[in-house]
């Protein structure tokens, strides 16, 4: 009899152990897709975490505009996507969760024209959980647009404490022109992280794209999204930068040091044709994707180190696919402009310590030549 | 570390082992010695379930045996007490879906490691094994003559400990649920080095006598304590080790 009542005892309590609770509420708030209406709109929005970018035509009514906003299930957005918004200045929309407790709060800015001047003299922390600024344009009219991204975003994942200065792509003061330019350096890895992936070296890379951290840890490579959509013909690549490598080995992905080899920074910037198959180019494909139509690149020599102490300039053509003509009423052509201060970054290789510092971009098209 | 256990394990059974030879025949034997083998199932888990997990996959005891010596003092022909020393195997592998599991891992190596937090939705994965010392004190009652049950609880000595797993085919938000989105396809942890050294908890058997000699015997082992320091914040639940063994015990 007490057996029973033991065993019946025992088996309440695994029972009780074993349940499975009920379902907490989805405490996920995101902007899955975003889009204004097809009269206004250019390209796709690009949802950079909680920046969104939709490129509009130039001379559409922005004033009173109803987007198409789809959202986590279960969440709500204030205000309502019904109402219409003045897209000629930035909006904010805050998605709240299902359970009523978390909460993203996304921008939306519309891009107008295309950036040919890049100065590297506003910078700004995006994310207020950490500490790294991504420097962000102007536009004619003075509204702000976040154009460029770095590997700063990727370095929070396992280093979120490290101070603004710490990170391998800041704002420094030693600039070429303006108070400030960007400064970016090769630093330590982490190693391994979490048995996905090994990670000796981190290079600073800053570009214009995202860093999609979505599927960065599957492929580091897919993770830097290049370009932004331009709709003008780029003749000319200039700038100023100085680049010294790091003083130690080179350090190759698996971690050994590989004294013959040298380090060396990426400069250079890409224009491609933007498809259905191809939204932009990520670093499997960035120099070899056959949607490429022109690239302007540093020259070996000067990609391996800068001349004397201070900047050097640059001026770098465009060099087109031959035979590719530029249709800007049927395609959609962006331009990547990819800065690393270890030219194989990407794959987790370079120099600790190597340091290029750029400044002054300009890309000139060729109606500014005209 | 193991065959340092199982020395200690031997010392104390020959010291224990000793009393034996002087037990003294009154109305009742007043010491009884028993030694038992038994199979450990049941988890090293959270009490209740927790809201992140969600479904419980497949759950597999692995190989948990159970080893041990008892000495009971019989004050009365009902009421005794009981103590000894068991070598407890406790592990179990479970496959899990879970939401917003949150977590805080220790990622990279050296001077360069650092904590990712995050939340993580997808498979779970979890080996855990971990040896234990145990010194039980119970209250024994022998109410009939083939029954014996007993209650106390136990203090334990973690000898050896494995805890790892894997975190796959989901992603991670970082820093909260709001946080963003990071694709897992595999990832793997390994608590191991932070599980507790000491356990102690609640113990309940029962011995059914089928022959004079040999009992089957059921013992279920309730620790009190989590196996994870509070300090530690790989896993936000407190765990427990909640074993039922089975077995069959001799008694000399």
């Amino acid at each position: 009899m007490r057996t029973k009542w033991l065993y019946i005892s025992i088996l309440l309590v695994l029972l009780c152990i074993s349940c499975i609770q009920d379902e907490p509420l989805n405490p996920e708030a995101d902007i899955l897709s975003f889009s204004l209406p097809d009269h206004v709109v250019l390209t796709e929005a690009t949802i950079n975490q909680t920046s969104i970018s939709i490129n509009v035509r130039k001379n559409a009514d922005l004033t009173a505009l109803i987007p198409i906003i789809e959202i986590t299930e279960g969440a709500t957005i204030n205000p309502s996507p019904e109402l219409p918004q003045d897209f000629s200045r930035p909006v904010s929309y805050v998605v709240t969760a299902a359970d009523g407790v978390h909460n993203r709060q996304y921008t939306v800015q519309t891009i107008t024209a295309s950036f040919v001047n890049y100065d590297f003299e506003n910078w700004k922390i995006l994310n207020d959980q950490y500490a790294y600024e991504t420097p962000l344009d102007y536009d004619e009219e003075g509204k702000e647009v976040q154009l460029w991204d770095s590997s700063n975003k990727g370095i929070v994942m396992y280093r979120p404490h490290l101070t603004t200065k710490e990170f391998p792509v800041c704002a420094t003061i030693s600039a070429y022109a303006g108070r400030y330019a960007a400064e970016l350096q090769t630093q330590e890895g982490p190693g391994n992280v979490l048995n996905i992936i090994y990670i000796p070296v981190v290079a600073g890379s800053l570009f214009t794209g995202k860093f999609d951290l979505i599927g960065a840890l599957a492929n580091p490579l897919l993770g830097t999204q290049f370009g932004q959509p331009f709709y003008e013909k780029p003749i000319t690549f200039r700038g100023a930068y100085t680049y010294k490598a790091g003083p130690g080995d080179y350090i190759d992905p698996q971690g050994k040091p590989r004294p013959e080899m040298r380090d060396s920074c990426a400069v250079y910037s890409v224009l491609y044709r933007s498809d259905k198959d191809l939204d932009r180019l990520d670093g499997t494909n960035v120099l070899t994707h056959p949607n490429i139509v022109a690239l302007a690149m540093l020259p070996p020599e000067m990609r391996a180190g800068s001349e004397g102490e201070g900047f050097n300039s640059f001026e770098v053509p465009f060099e087109y696919k031959p035979g590719v003509e530029l249709d800007f009423e049927k395609y959609s052509y962006k331009l990547a402009i990819v800065f690393s201060s270890s030219f194989y970054g990407d794959r987790y290789e370079g120099t600790p310590g190597s340091h290029l510092v750029v400044d002054d971009i300009r890309i000139i098209t060729e109606g500014a030549v005209r | 570390m193991k065959r340092y256990c199982i020395h200690l394990w031997m010392v104390v059974w020959l010291a224990l082992g000793v009393p034996q030879t002087m037990v003294a025949q009154d109305a009742f034997e007043k010491w009884e010695f028993k030694f038992f083998a038994g199979y450990n199932t049941g988890g090293t888990t959270p009490l209740p379930l927790p809201a992140e997990i969600r479904s419980i996959n497949s759950w597999n005891p692995g190989f948990s045996g159970s080893l041990a010596f008892h000495v009971t003092r019989w004050l009365s022909p009902q009421w005794g007490i009981t103590s000894g020393l068991a070598l407890d195997l406790k592990g179990m592998k479970i496959e899990a879906d879970v939401k917003y599991w949150n977590t805080n891992l220790e990622v990279g190596e050296g001077d360069k490691t650092g904590f990712f937090s995050g939340v993580f939705s997808g498979k779970n994965k979890t080996n855990t094994r971990n040896d234990y010392l145990v010194v039980p004190v119970l209250a024994a009652y022998h109410p009939f003559d083939t029954w014996i049950f007993r209650l106390g609880g136990y203090v334990a000595s973690q000898q050896n400990a494995k805890f790892e797993g894997t975190a796959s085919d989901g992603y991670i938000r970082s820093g909260g649920p709001a946080g963003d989105r990071i694709n897992i396809e595999r990832a793997s942890f390994d608590f191991s080095e932070e599980v507790r050294r000491f356990d102690a908890g609640i113990m309940a058997s029962v011995d059914w006598y089928f022959t004079r000699q040999m009992a089957v015997t059921a013992q279920l082992s309730w620790g009190l304590v989590p196996i994870f320091p509070s300090a530690f914040e790989g896993i936000s639940y407190k765990m427990y080790n909640i074993y039922f063994m089975w077995g069959i015990a001799y008694r000399l």
